[in-house]
């Protein structure tokens, strides 16, 4: 995602066009081939529709620049009208081969991450970072859950529960609205190379959720339980076990930093594939140890910039990697949108969509007056909060697995709600960048 | 080993190709035509001490069609090329001519074969099968290794005439199997696909032409790599589908975009860099699908490497017919031919993906043995032919 440069008129008409003739060229082979059987077929497939995502996403994304809209909503926009229920030009089967590239990306994510925190900017934040986590996320978990109530009759699932199941589950999808997307915040940084107190805070912020959530999943989970099934009683193992996982994987993560850094100073060369490697290798061999690869490699980003030297050099293979990467997670991703659940559950998902970005606005007011932040932050600190993606949609997976009885239901409703996030998050995100004219800052600062 | 040790090896193999081929050549280090990346794969694969299965091997499939059509385009981008130097038109009708010579030499001696000795003529009773496999055979020997002149310039320091006609040659009849394979598989309609004759070379020459608009006049390096990767994963993913050979996709994408883009050098460049990262990989994936040949098609895999030199013979003497300065190399020069390197292996591995069976595994084990077998000949034999001729120091 290169910096947006001037283009004229005829390359915007010749890139449009071969926008075009990518589609067509893609219908014309499902045409040609039908539903014809064989690996081969489906080798092809999914050989063509990684191209296809690499090329439509960067077109759209460059076209879209015209709208001042972000490249990440272009590579989305590429990803859902050649997805499964638009054009069908990328089939079900093949979208989900590709989401070997989930685990790559969302590693080079973190730990860019990580490499993005400096611990100088979050000494220097650090008094609103810690005012707007527990402003923001104590008002989401008040005001979420208590419009979940409200609007129960929205949710067709709820229907037929007791008010305290009803509650339970509440209090299940205000976890759920907490999550924010590390993806969509590092994706939009990539394009605009910004610098500034709202870049530091909102990478500070998201970051550092993805541990506060993972620790309220755990206490919500253990503490709605027995308001959900009957027979069951709280108990406390579960946070034996969280622990472990946090602590095990910060000290994973520390020692993959070194090992990282010696790396980079001693050998240096072939980064690319050492980042492949630990996106499409270590990842795995970290979930087998039940650990959290993604505080994992949070963690390893943040110990090679702020206990080395080598932050910016690892910062500037990931952009390079990330680069290609990107485009392809977020354009499966956008083919991954189920577009008809959205139809059904539009308005129960439009209503808390509505309400967890007022909730944001709100307590980015709140945090930053209590903290007495700067007026960019108290205008702009909710934008970056608004975007959503894969971590939702996990949390979601995981209670479908945790409570079989309304979590498929649950989790189709996380679909369609992140779905409006996921879209509309990064263009406001962008937005706020723009407007606060912390976009380009950080490039030019990096000369 | 599982998929994921297995993967983690074929990114160590990557790791270790960018090593020794990244920047400028061979450095100094491994064979000329990588063909202990081949043993390496062979040994570890399922017919040897099966590290890696067949259920790997299988999965890693898609990687390997990659491959094949990556390095189709690093062909076409550089062909006619040497360097910053281009290839004249007389240089290139000398290496597409060796490169016919080969392929007709071989196909020639495999056809025989399969018509004369009944062991094994039988086990290829069926015509059409007898001809695919004799064509197939051809291209996949038809190409001299251009890594084994870069070898002798890089690590032998090499300069002068013959180096150059050795090169020009090397660099030029790469198009004689890409061509055959491309006419073969766009007529053959055994996977229920329309045939499009050629149109390998049509699809990949419309993307390398769209490729070339797209990139401008201004190298983005960024909006590169995203355009690059994805048009030749796009080119091998709808040739696959469509039945075209990947090798003719990825060569005319590669050769357009060098003939249409302003940009092209510094494209070569970059593309170049990733060389060793994927034609290692490549030859590993290789080595770990060849099967050992045994019974009645040893004869046919022997009197197609017999045909192999036989046919340096011939290009040699054609060769020194032409230029009167290669006379000076003497006879080793016709040993020097005998180096098949990344794409007689790309070929070969691409066959084996589009004709899996007896004749993929037939193909591809007689490809590894030419290349292990002209490790051993060529690189020496061009030696000597280069000290002959006065370009190499004594």
């Amino acid at each position: 995602m290169s910096a947006p440069a001037a283009k004229g008129p005829i390359t915007r008409l010749l890139e449009l066009a071969a926008l075009v003739g990518l589609f067509a060229l893609m219908l014309g082979v499902d045409r040609i081939t039908g539903t014809l059987p064989g690996a081969w077929q489906r080798t092809g497939r999914d050989l063509a529709a990684v191209g296809f995502f690499l090329l439509a996403g960067t077109l759209a994304s460059s076209l879209l620049e015209v709208l001042r809209l972000p490249h990440l909503t272009g590579f989305l926009l590429a990803g859902i009208v050649a997805g499964p229920y638009v054009l069908h030009t990328v089939d079900h089967e093949t979208v989900a081969d590709l989401s070997i590239v989930n685990s790559l990306a969302l590693s080079l994510i973190a730990l860019a991450g990580g490499a993005e925190l400096r611990l100088e900017a979050v000494r220097r934040g650090f008094r609103g970072l810690v005012a707007a986590t527990l402003v923001q996320n104590g008002l989401a978990l008040l005001v979420i859950p208590a419009t979940f109530v409200l609007a129960r009759d929205l949710v067709p699932f709820t229907r037929g529960m007791e008010l305290p199941a009803v509650f339970a589950v509440a209090l299940l999808w205000g976890v759920v609205a907490i999550t924010r997307s590390p993806s969509a915040v590092m994706g939009i940084l990539s394009q605009t190379r910004p610098a500034g107190r709202l870049t530091d805070f909102t990478v500070g912020f998201v970051m550092s959720s993805d541990v506060v959530v993972v620790v309220l999943l755990a206490l919500v989970m253990t503490g709605v339980r027995p308001l959900l099934e009957p027979g069951a009683t709280l108990s406390l193992a579960a946070f034996g076990e969280l622990g472990h996982e946090l602590l095990g994987s910060v000290a994973i993560g520390t020692t993959l930093g070194l090992l990282l850094v010696a790396y980079l100073r001693f050998v240096g060369r072939q980064v690319l594939l050492v980042l492949l490697l630990l996106g499409l290798v270590v990842v795995d061999a970290i979930a087998y140890l039940r650990f959290e690869w993604l505080l994992t490699f949070l963690t390893a980003g943040f110990v090679v910039q702020n206990f080395s030297r080598q932050g910016d050099k690892l910062l500037h293979a990931i952009e390079h990697t990330g680069e290609v990467v990107y485009v392809i997670f977020f354009a499966t991703a956008g083919a991954h949108l189920d577009l008809p659940l959205l139809r059904t559950l539009w308005p129960a998902a439009l209503l808390f969509f509505a309400v967890r970005a007022v909730t944001a606005v709100v307590g980015a007011r709140l945090g930053a007056r209590l903290a007495g932040d700067p007026p960019e932050l108290r205008s702009w600190g909710w934008a970056g909060l608004v975007p959503q993606a894969g971590l939702a949609l996990g949390i979601a997976a995981k209670m479908q697995g945790q409570f079989p009885a309304f979590g498929a239901q649950f989790g189709a409703l996380a679909v369609a709600a992140v779905a409006l996030n996921e879209l509309v998050g990064p263009v406001l995100f962008k937005l706020s960048l723009d407007r606060t004219g912390e976009s380009g800052r950080g490039s030019a600062a990096g000369g | 080993m599982n998929t994921l040790q297995s993967l983690f090896v074929l990114l160590v193999v990557a790791y270790m190709g960018g090593f020794l081929m990244g920047g400028r050549g061979l450095r100094g280090r491994g064979l000329p035509s990588g063909s202990e990346w081949l043993v390496l794969g062979f040994v570890t694969g399922p017919a040897a001490l099966g590290l890696v299965g067949g259920a790997e091997v299988e999965a890693f499939a898609p990687l390997a069609l990659l491959a094949t059509g990556w390095i189709a385009l690093l062909v076409g981008l550089t062909f006619g090329v040497d360097g910053e130097r281009r290839v004249g038109a007389g240089a290139i009708g000398l290496g597409v001519t060796v490169g016919l010579l080969s392929f007709a030499g071989v196909a020639g001696a495999a056809w025989l074969v399969l018509e004369r000795i009944p062991s094994a003529g039988a086990l290829f009773p069926d015509r059409s099968q007898r001809l695919t496999l004799a064509i197939c055979l051809g291209a996949s020997l038809a190409d001299t290794s251009r890594h084994v002149a870069r070898w002798a310039a890089e690590r032998l320091e090499a300069r002068g005439p013959v180096l150059d006609r050795v090169s020009g040659i090397t660099r030029s009849d790469d198009v004689v199997p890409i061509a055959v394979l491309s006419a073969l598989v766009s007529l053959d309609t055994s996977r229920d696909v329309p045939a499009f004759p050629l149109g390998g070379l049509v699809l990949g020459g419309l993307l390398g032409l769209a490729l070339a608009a797209l990139l401008g006049r201004t190298l983005r390096t960024a909006t590169f790599w995203s355009l690059l990767f994805g048009f030749s994963l796009l080119s091998t993913g709808v040739a696959t589908r469509i039945d075209l050979s990947v090798l003719a996709t990825g060569f005319a994408l590669g050769l357009l975009l060098a003939i249409a883009s302003p940009l092209r050098a510094r494209a070569r460049e970059l593309a170049g860099g990733v060389e060793g990262a994927i034609i290692l990989p490549a030859l590993f994936l290789a080595g770990s699908r060849t099967t050992t040949p045994s019974g009645p098609t040893l004869w046919i895999l022997g009197a197609a490497l017999l045909a192999r030199i036989a046919s340096g013979l011939v290009a040699a003497a054609l060769v020194a017919a032409v230029d009167s300065r290669a006379r000076r190399g003497g006879p080793w020069l016709a040993l020097g031919f005998l180096s098949t390197g990344p794409l007689g292996i790309a070929v070969a591995l691409s066959v084996d993906l589009r004709f899996p069976g007896p004749v993929g595994d037939l193909v591809l084990a007689t490809s590894v043995a030419a290349a292990v077998v002209g490790e051993f000949i060529g690189p020496p034999a061009l030696r000597r032919a280069l000290r002959r001729a006065g370009e190499v120091a004594p």
